[in-house]
């Protein structure tokens, strides 16, 4: 059990702090250019979760709510086929390092896996969070929505180049 | 006779009339005591006064005093007497009026607005309630009052009387005139009451799109010209009414004029005593009373047939069908559904369905698909009878739906709307609903708990309901027969499935400060049923009070606090009160304002008043570190915190953690329920106060805290493994039923709030389910539910009722319609196709074209 004044996982992730998260967010191209203000909001929304080697984060046909960003370690991006299951692309904190980004326009049901490669810290935010931030700056919400369509392209191309660089099975 | 064509004077003349006699008698003594003392005047001054008799003057004032005082009593009861018959037959008014009012057909209430209802049935009928009472007695002791004084007087001297009546007549010429006026304004004064109550009614119920466009100033509009025109009848419906009031006092000034003129002149002239003028003069001023108040009832009455009258025009329909037959049981049916050229035209000449035949077996299952518009919702509410047809015939096993009564129609049909309305209180009322209402007054039994499980098992609500159980704070008393098992549980829970739930529970340990509980929880580390050391309290708490200043925490505590505010303000200031903004911070979002003034009071300078402390003592009280994510814990604090768990509990509380919490545990792998040892708090150690150690069942905290023994880190989402594995331990330890006994009293909140929609669909269809009539209508059932969920109520239909249900269903998704025996497929009205599936599907048309569409 705990030793007394065992304290060391406060500094554990799981806690990260809005500055940090506003950090992270500010490193992200998508969000460069987005005012301040709004930048803390999405900070402050979003939350950090946790999940170890080989454990599953979001699964095949079940509704997505969210949309995360890869702070650490490394998710790989799968989809089932008739019966067999196809590694689409492989993600990574480093790089492109986002998925479910489409979740934050509308409600649809995964169309494809993650998976933890390795232990992985994630930055979530769900699609919830993202409407109300936008009704607070609707001024901003078409060019957001162009933002997010350009992040989803950018990744679908690079998808479509690892499946069409690959080796024919 | 139908209730909305009564005249008023049904009620008072049929109702409460033991009571009204009584009240007939008390005035017919009043009226005694009332002229009595007139006659002690004349003879006080004329007889005592006039004779020197001292004797003869304390009697005759002795005899006045006690007329008096009985007269004033009397006065009073009458006044009781009358409120009282008033408001019971206002009793009997509203829950007659209200009966009729939910048996009108809901075509009525598609043109009337739900504010005209509110109003009649409120407002408007308390002003009638108050005239009621009297509506009776008024005008018989008025007149009765009139008469004796008249008589009195034209004993006295015929002639000073004739003089003192002559205005009357002008009055009833005036009066009358001016109170016509009245009526017309006060029937334009209800007329605009109640489309303001609309106006009202219908931006509440539409605040979300409201708040959405910001459509505030256009609303407000609406509303401006409703309250003007109020403004203006208000005010000329006053002046009229105080324009009586002026011709009535102006009026009774003119008698005593007359009487002094006429009167003095006679008595001068020794024609009449000075006792008989005084007399006079009383009588007089007597005599005006019940014409006044004949006058004023006049008014009462005129006002009160005006409401009356505006109300029960109102609602002045018959219910289409009677609740209950004449002289028999409700039918039981077979299930056998027949439309013969069956028709429905709206306002404007539309026809919604043209002339629909078709068939339906008992027993069968057919799906009604078609495009939005096509009229299948308008189908399914005409043979639940909650629509009628204009042309053609209806049979529900060969008998005319028209000329069956409701209560033929809900023993035999159940039916589950699309949005299905769910009603305020607990799941358990709402699921019971449709059988308590078919049941109630016949005997029969309501569903067993077996049953009502079993339904809730069948439409997949098992895990909703489990989680409601979990995440409730159970009642005391409710907890005790239990609590042996839940601590049993939360053995098993530590010891089988500790490792399980490590990610995903903060588990209580005395050594550990707990990121995931509150500071409040992190220092009491305890509950008092008292509640002196709930979180709110605490502030205003002496001993923890001075307990956090002797331990060094409040500047601390405060200045944690006093930053938990500012970034909140500064983060939110933007925002306003949108609650889903405060998860992240210990601050309520109804709070707002006032920590925003708090954090611009401050402006620098240290928190002085107590208010100022309080305020922000509190924030940091309920500061969870791990949830709040708008501030960091301060280095250091948590050390600090967990000393002072200790000290508080050892030198406040008087308990030490260490045996306390070793002594209650049992050894561990020791999983006899029986073998639990007693509480520490039980032999007076600690006195009422609970720790949270593992034999103790911790009151103030959800069953899910209590069972887990700890706080949940992550959301829901995350912890759905925490719930089938928590499931199967109770259901191998017995205790499932039990806990979804618990989960049955979760309130729903208004309109079912608190429910998701798929919830409220399962809760529907769980209620129709438990009705379990013969005929099963559903328009789009099941459209908000997840795939599995409508799957399973699917297979439900196939397999559990096949045979035994006739199931008609409108449906969105036609994957679903190769299980259905038929479908009907309609197109603007009209039936274009019936067939099985693969007959519809050979023939290429119109259900072969929506199919492929899909």
């Amino acid at each position: 059990m705990n030793s007394p004044g065992n304290t060391e996982h406060m500094a554990s992730p799981g806690r990260g702090s809005l500055q940090e998260n506003m950090a992270f967010l500010r490193r992200q191209p998508v969000f460069a250019d987005i005012p301040l203000e709004m930048l803390r909001l999405y900070a402050y929304l979003s939350q950090r979760e946790h999940f170890q080697k080989d454990e599953p984060i979001i699964r095949q046909g079940e509704p997505g709510d969210r949309m995360y960003l890869i702070m650490t370690g490394t998710v790989a991006v799968c989809e089932e086929h008739n019966g067999r299951e196809f590694l689409l692309q492989t993600l990574a904190a480093d790089g492109i390092n986002s998925f479910g980004e489409l979740a934050l326009l509308a409600e649809f049901d995964w169309f494809y896996s993650a998976r933890a490669v390795t232990d992985v810290t994630l930055l979530s935010m769900t699609r919830e969070a993202f409407r109300k931030v936008m009704e607070q700056y609707s001024e901003q919400y078409s060019e957001a929505v162009a933002d997010i369509i350009r992040w989803r392209i950018r990744r679908l191309i690079d998808q479509t180049h690892t499946l069409l660089d690959k080796p024919a099975a | 006779m139908r209730i909305t064509q009564r005249p008023l004077f049904y009620w008072i003349l049929r109702r409460q009339r033991p009571l009204q006699g009584l009240l007939l008698l008390v005035i017919l003594a009043s009226l005694f005591f009332r002229v009595f003392p007139l006659e002690m005047q004349k003879r006080i001054i004329n007889e005592a006064i006039h004779l020197k008799d001292e004797q003869l003057l304390f009697i005759y004032c002795g005899l006045y005093m006690g007329a008096v005082v009985l007269a004033a009593v009397s006065k009073y009861a009458i006044n009781v007497m009358q409120t009282v018959i008033g408001q019971k037959i206002l009793v009997e008014m509203r829950s007659e009026l209200y009966r009729h009012l939910l048996q009108l057909p809901l075509q009525f209430y598609r043109t009337v607005p739900p504010g005209t209802v509110i109003s009649a049935m409120t407002a408007e009928l308390n002003g009638i309630g108050f005239f009621l009472g009297g509506a009776l007695a008024i005008p018989v002791t008025s007149v009765l009052t009139f008469l004796v004084f008249l008589g009195f007087m034209f004993s006295l001297s015929p002639l000073l009387a004739l003089l003192s009546i002559v205005i009357y007549p002008l009055e009833m010429i005036v009066i009358p005139l001016l109170q016509k006026r009245y009526n017309r304004l006060n029937k334009k004064r209800i007329k605009t009451t109640r489309a303001m109550s609309n106006v009202v009614n219908e931006s509440v119920s539409g605040l979300q799109e409201i708040h959405a466009n910001a459509s505030y100033q256009l609303e407000e509009k609406r509303m401006a010209a409703f309250i003007e025109t109020l403004y203006n009848i208000l005010k000329r419906l006053f002046i009229v009414k105080y324009g009586i009031k002026f011709a009535n006092n102006m009026f009774q000034s003119f008698g005593p004029f007359i009487l002094f003129l006429v009167g003095g002149y006679l008595t001068i002239n020794g024609q009449f005593t000075l006792g008989a003028l005084v007399a006079f003069l009383s009588a007089y001023e007597k005599v005006y009373d019940p014409w006044k108040e004949m006058m004023e009832y006049y008014q009462a009455l005129q006002n009160a047939q005006v409401l009356y009258r505006q109300i029960m025009s109102t609602f002045d329909l018959q219910p289409r069908h009677p609740l209950l037959p004449d002289g028999r049981e409700p039918y039981r049916l077979q299930g056998r559904i027949e439309l013969k050229e069956v028709s429905c035209t709206v306002d404007g000449g539309v026809k919604i369905l043209d002339r629909i035949t078709m068939q339906i077996r008992p027993n069968e299952q057919v799906a009604l698909v078609g495009f939005s518009g096509a009229g299948k919702t308008t189908l399914l509410l005409l043979i639940a009878q909650l629509y009628d047809a204009d042309q053609g015939s209806l049979l529900l096993d060969g008998k005319e739906a028209a000329t069956l009564c409701k209560a033929d129609i809900s023993r035999n049909i159940s039916m589950i709307a699309q949005q299905p309305f769910i009603f305020s209180g607990s799941l358990r009322d709402n699921l019971l609903y449709a059988v308590r209402a078919d049941r109630s007054g016949d005997g029969r039994e309501l569903p067993g708990r077996e049953q009502l499980f079993q339904v809730i098992r069948d439409v997949g609500l098992e895990e909703d309901l489990l989680r409601f159980g979990f995440n409730s704070i159970i009642p005391r008393d409710r907890v005790l027969p239990l609590k042996q098992n839940f601590l049993h549980m939360r053995r098993i829970i530590r010891d089988e499935l500790g490792e399980h739930f490590a990610g995903v529970v903060e588990f209580y340990d005395a050594d550990t400060f707990l990121a995931y509980s509150s500071l409040r929880d992190n220092i009491i580390f305890g509950e008092s049923p008292g509640g002196e050391y709930d979180i709110e309290a605490l502030p205003d708490n002496p001993v923890f009070r001075d307990f956090l200043g002797r331990s060094g925490l409040e500047p601390e505590l405060l200045r944690l606090g006093r930053t938990l505010a500012e970034t909140t303000v500064e983060l939110l200031k933007k925002i306003g009160d949108d609650e889903f903004f405060f998860r992240g911070s210990p601050m309520e979002a109804d709070e707002f304002d006032r920590y925003k003034k708090l954090v611009a009071d401050l402006d620098g300078r240290q928190p002085q008043k107590k208010e100022e402390k309080d305020a922000l003592l509190l924030l940091a009280l309920r500061f969870i570190p791990g949830h709040h994510t708008i501030v960091t814990m301060p280095p250091g604090l948590a050390e600090k915190i967990l000393q002072a768990r200790h000290h508080f509990l050892e030198q406040i509380v008087g308990i030490d953690l260490k045996t306390y919490c070793r002594a209650a545990e049992p050894p561990r792998g020791q999983n006899d329920p029986n073998a639990l040892p007693r509480r520490a708090g039980d032999s007076g150690e600690g006195g009422n106060f609970i720790a949270y150690c593992p034999s103790e069942y911790l009151y103030k905290h959800s069953l899910r805290d209590n069972i887990l023994f700890g706080a949940t880190i992550r959301d829901t989402r995350d912890a759905e493994g925490l719930y089938e594995v928590t499931r199967q331990a109770f259901a191998r330890e017995g205790l499932l039923d039990e806990i979804l006994d618990i989960g049955l009293d979760f309130e729903v909140g208004s309109k079912g709030d608190r429910l998701s929609g798929g919830q409220k669909q399962k809760v529907a269809i769980a209620r129709a389910l438990l009705k379990d009539t013969p005929i099963l209508i559903m328009d789009e059932a099941t459209s908000s539910l997840d795939n599995t969920s409508q799957a399973r109520i699917q297979k439900l239909l196939e397999t559990r009722y096949r045979g035994n249900k006739t199931i008609i269903a409108v449906i969105h998704r036609l994957d679903l319609a190769p299980s259905y025996d038929r479908i009907f497929v309609l197109k603007a009205g009209s039936l274009v196709e019936q067939g099985t599936y693969d007959e519809l599907m050979a023939h290429q048309g119109a259900f072969y074209e929506l199919a492929r569409k899909h």
